[in-house]
């Protein structure tokens, strides 16, 4: 069955400084309900200027905004029915944790004990006790804290979509990949659609169901977050997601069995699982847990020298200089080389997971 | 021997810039502190050294302020009348410096340099000629504005201090704040007045009793614009100062600088505390 | 009023769908447009009557009171008014130096604080209530001429009260605040690394404030004695006060010629003189701190 978009957002451009800066240009994308949609960008890509579209604090060049349905345009803010989590929180210094929640109910009008039962169901729900919390000043929270009181402050009024403009960039990593999971829990549980704006796409990953990868304002891949880091379509995307090796194809050497074999710039012959057309200048990419290092030659790999290794989080990672001038990165969960830099080291690419990029 | 330092913090260079730093502020607070002292004189001149001290002149005070036969030189009246100008110019100066200073703050528009300007006038213009012209204006309309054309002329010159104050606290509030208030449903006025206000009160509020002090110490224009019916205190000291100058006039004095003193005390607590609290 | 409320452009944003209903810009000016509009009326008003007839001066035609200005006497008195703002421009700026020393080097915030409202009081207390005290330290039986009596028994040796001197004296107390905040300023930005470097390579004290401090901090300090200047050029309670009759200034010279002589178009003339020049004073000051600002980039 096909849901409703929550959000549609048709051809979308805004330009700044009279037409010469293109922040958003002609932009498509669909929310659905339940979902959350990250959209991941380095910055000054557009990113925020959409959240700020969508949420009405912007207004666009050109193009349509519409929420459950209905276009939005002209409508101000606090008629939008959309939360937004600032980046900098924007936590009202001048009330405390109660009244920061209690904000918008009662710019909606409520009753005053409904407003008094939201408030202690949302504080709940982020889990801060309401008898330790309300009362407190904003002054005397912690950053986690206050990431709380921001994402309760903006649940509490049931918007129709909530976007969050990288709430967690001042955090440190452990407790961003903490709130990351908390939030995408407390999101399907309530199953709010939202709209996550970010440039770390480790956090984005985790708790998307779908990502927009975007730079110069302008869409370059879409899809689950799997699809993209699997299949990038573009040495952009796949720099973006993680560490790439890049190498440029000097000519197409072989195409059978639905299969290249292909030989780069510096004269390697790297067979991939494409046989389509491959444009001239064109990239085989791969990353590096998709190559395998070994310290004798176990025939058919590159040898090359290492040039350093490191250790980190449980990975052996290595750069190999090759013939030629290429250097690749290689990733592996064993220790496959005891050797230090300097030596020698065979390489072999998985070739199943190597693509071919025209850009 | 001390030796002197690069940092001119210690020797003789310093005990010089203290000494001489003594005596100019003894210099500058000199006429203040012959207020306070004169006014407690036995005596019934200026006399100084006084020749005992007593409280004979605030009594005196006391009962041409409160006394049955409170007519004594309209001390009682024109105390009031300043009182309600001061509190009236401070009314107006945020009346109209509160939105003014928002639209400066947060707005970008063409002509905005020259808005500034034309906000720090009032600070150089030459007391007595916007004194003069007003009393032209007002007889030139033939219209009796009673305790308002000094109002609106002690507003002219508040104005740039109440702004001042409010666009350096409205400056300090992330804008942010206003975005967030919109989108949990906040209209433009509602964001005004949960978050704007409250969080410029402050140096509102400052401004506010800076341009009360003002209102209440001027004498300039006051001086051409009172009347037989509006007749501010300065006018009243002024008068007094002319005729009878006797230590009554003291007394009234050092009343008006405690006045003075704590107004500049809750000023600097006001703007201490949200310093602090920043 | 229009002269300020052309320039004003609509809102900042052009787009008519714009989402954000500001107020307009036009209405949150407008109180305070019409207090500074006022003003500017006050000053056509003085420029309009200082063009008229005598008696006409909203429908005579003249230039017979810039005329009047050339006469010896009014040329005098604008030129003492003008020299004795000078005089206490170039006193006060001294006086401050110190003082700002003292504020920015002072490692005490204790001593600071003290200091600076010690500095303020004179700006803020009562003008009239501080020339009171002055008649009483200056005056013929006052605390100065007692003190000097008693050490000399001469009786009655000088007054300072009702001339020179005195309104000199009133002019650079009052004004003590305006030059010292902007030289404290100055000196604050002053780098101490800088002043060590220079003792350093060899300078003494003397040399470290002709070649370091100074040059650094002269436009702070200059900034402040255009201020004063320019306070004083309009002053009016104090001369009024300590000057008695014997000492006038452009400011009283207006009130009278306004007032009892009813002279109106000489009145405004003087008046627009010290307009322009208080205009000017700003005009400099500006100058100076642009300048300032683009030396240190």
């Amino acid at each position: 069955m096909e849901q409703n978009p929550v959000l549609e957002i048709r051809n979308l451009s805004r330009t700044f400084a009279h037409g010469a800066v293109r922040a958003v240009d002609h932009i498509d994308l669909d929310v659905l309900p339940g979902e959350i949609m990250s959209i991941l960008g380095p910055s000054g890509c557009g990113k925020t200027t959409i959240m700020r579209i969508i949420a009405g604090l912007d207004s666009p060049t050109s193009g349509e905004v519409r929420i459950l349905g209905k276009d939005v345009a002209g409508k101000p803010p606090h008629k939008r029915n959309v939360g937004l989590v600032f980046q900098s929180l924007a936590i009202f210094p001048h009330m405390s944790v109660k009244q920061n929640v209690a904000f918008g109910l009662r710019m909606k009008g409520l009753a005053s004990n409904l407003i008094e039962t939201k408030v202690a169901k949302a504080l709940e729900l982020v889990q801060l006790s309401p008898e330790r919390f309300a009362g407190r000043r904003p002054s005397e929270l912690s950053g986690g804290q206050l990431q709380r009181v921001a994402l309760a402050r903006t649940l509490v009024t049931e918007p129709a979509l909530v976007l969050f403009d990288e709430p967690m960039a001042a955090l440190d990593r452990r407790l961003r990949d903490y709130m990351a999971v908390e939030l995408r829990a407390i999101q399907k549980q309530l199953g709010i659609a939202a709209v996550y704006v970010t440039h770390d796409q480790e956090t984005a990953s985790m708790m998307s169901d779908r990502v927009i990868i975007m730079s110069a304002g302008k869409i370059l891949q879409a899809g689950t977050p799997e699809e993209i880091y699997e299949a990038p379509n573009s040495r952009f995307v796949s720099d973006f997601l993680g560490d790439t090796n890049t190498l440029r194809i000097a000519r197409v050497l072989d195409q059978a069995d639905g299969t290249s074999l292909v030989q780069t710039d510096a004269g390697l012959a790297i067979r991939v699982a494409n046989c389509s057309d491959i444009a001239e200048g064109a990239f085989v990419i791969f990353r590096p847990e998709q190559t395998i290092v070994h310290s004798a030659d176990p025939g058919g790999a590159f040898e090359g020298r290492v040039v350093s290794s490191q250790f980190r989080s449980g990975l052996h990672r290595w750069q190999i200089a090759l013939p030629g001038g290429n250097t690749l990165i290689a990733q592996s969960t064993e220790n496959r080389l005891a050797s230090s830099a300097g030596e020698t080291a065979w390489v072999t690419i998985d070739s199943g997971k190597a693509r071919i990029v025209s850009q | 021997m001390s030796m002197p330092t690069a940092t001119g913090r210690f020797g003789i260079e310093w005990q010089l810039v203290n000494g001489i730093t003594c005596m100019l502020l003894a210099l500058m607070l000199a006429p203040i502190c012959m207020v306070l002292v004169i006014s407690f004189t036995s005596g019934e001149t200026l006399q100084f050294p006084p020749p005992a001290l007593s409280l004979r002149w605030y009594q005196e005070v006391w009962t041409m302020l409160v006394g049955p036969d409170a007519g004594i030189g309209r001390l009682r009246e024109s105390l009031l009348v300043s009182l309600e100008i001061a509190a009236l110019t401070s009314l107006v100066c945020v009346l109209a410096g509160v939105p003014a200073s928002y639209a400066l703050v947060r707005y970008r528009f063409a002509g905005k340099t020259l808005i500034e300007e034309l906000i720090g006038l009032p600070v150089i213009f030459p007391a007595v000629v916007l004194g003069i012209a007003l009393l032209v204006l007002v007889s030139a309309s033939g219209l009796d504005f009673g305790i308002f054309q000094i109002v609106v002329a002690h507003s002219i010159i508040g104005l740039p201090f109440l702004m001042r104050n409010c666009m350096a606290a409205m400056r300090g509030i992330d804008p942010m704040l206003e975005e967030a208030a919109m989108t949990l449903g906040a209209s433009a006025p509602k964001v005004f007045r949960e978050i704007v206000l409250p969080l410029a009160s402050g140096g509102i509020a400052s401004g506010a009793i800076l341009v009360f002090i003002l209102s209440f110490n001027e004498f300039t224009l006051s001086y051409f614009l009172y009347s037989v019916d509006v007749f501010p205190l300065s006018i009243w000291l002024f008068q007094q100062a002319n005729t009878s100058f006797s230590p009554a006039v003291f007394a009234v004095s050092s009343l008006i600088v405690v006045v003075n003193v704590a107004a500049v005390l809750v000023v600097d607590a006001v703007i201490g505390s949200r310093g602090s609290a920043a | 009023m229009t002269a300020i409320e052309n320039p004003v452009a609509p809102l900042p944003s052009k787009e008519k769908n714009a989402p954000i209903r500001k107020p307009p810009i036009r209405l949150l000016l407008l109180p305070a447009g019409t207090l500074i509009g006022l003003l500017l009326v006050c000053a056509l008003v003085v420029l309009r009557m200082s063009v008229g007839e005598r008696n006409a001066e909203w429908t005579g035609w003249s230039l017979r009171a810039y005329m009047q200005l050339a006469s010896s006497r009014n040329l005098g008195i604008i030129i003492d008014t003008i020299w004795m703002a000078l005089l206490s421009a170039l006193i006060t700026t001294l006086v401050a130096f110190p003082i700002a020393l003292f504020l920015t080097r002072t490692t005490s915030p204790i001593a600071r604080r003290l200091v600076l409202i010690a500095i303020l009081l004179p700006m803020i207390i009562s003008l009239l209530v501080q020339s009171f005290g002055w008649m009483a330290i200056l005056g013929p039986n006052g605390l100065l001429n007692q003190a000097i009596s008693a050490a000399t028994g001469i009786e009655r040796p000088f007054s300072l009260l009702f001339n020179r001197a005195g309104v000199m004296l009133g002019l650079v107390q009052t004004s003590i605040p305006l030059a010292v905040l902007p030289a404290a300023a100055a000196l604050r930005s002053i780098p101490l690394s800088l002043e060590e470097a220079a003792n350093v390579l060899g300078a003494n004290r003397i040399r470290t404030y002709r070649h370091i401090i100074l040059p650094l901090a002269w436009p702070g300090m200059a900034a402040g004695a255009i201020l004063v200047f320019g306070f004083n050029t309009g002053a009016f309670v104090v001369p009024l006060l300590l000057g008695g009759l014997k000492v006038t200034t452009i400011a009283v010279v207006i009130r009278d010629q306004m007032g009892s002589l009813s002279n109106w178009p000489l009145g405004a003339a003087l008046s627009v003189l010290l307009i322009l020049l208080a205009l000017a004073v700003q005009s400099l000051n500006r100058l100076i701190v642009r300048t300032n600002v683009e030396i240190k980039g």
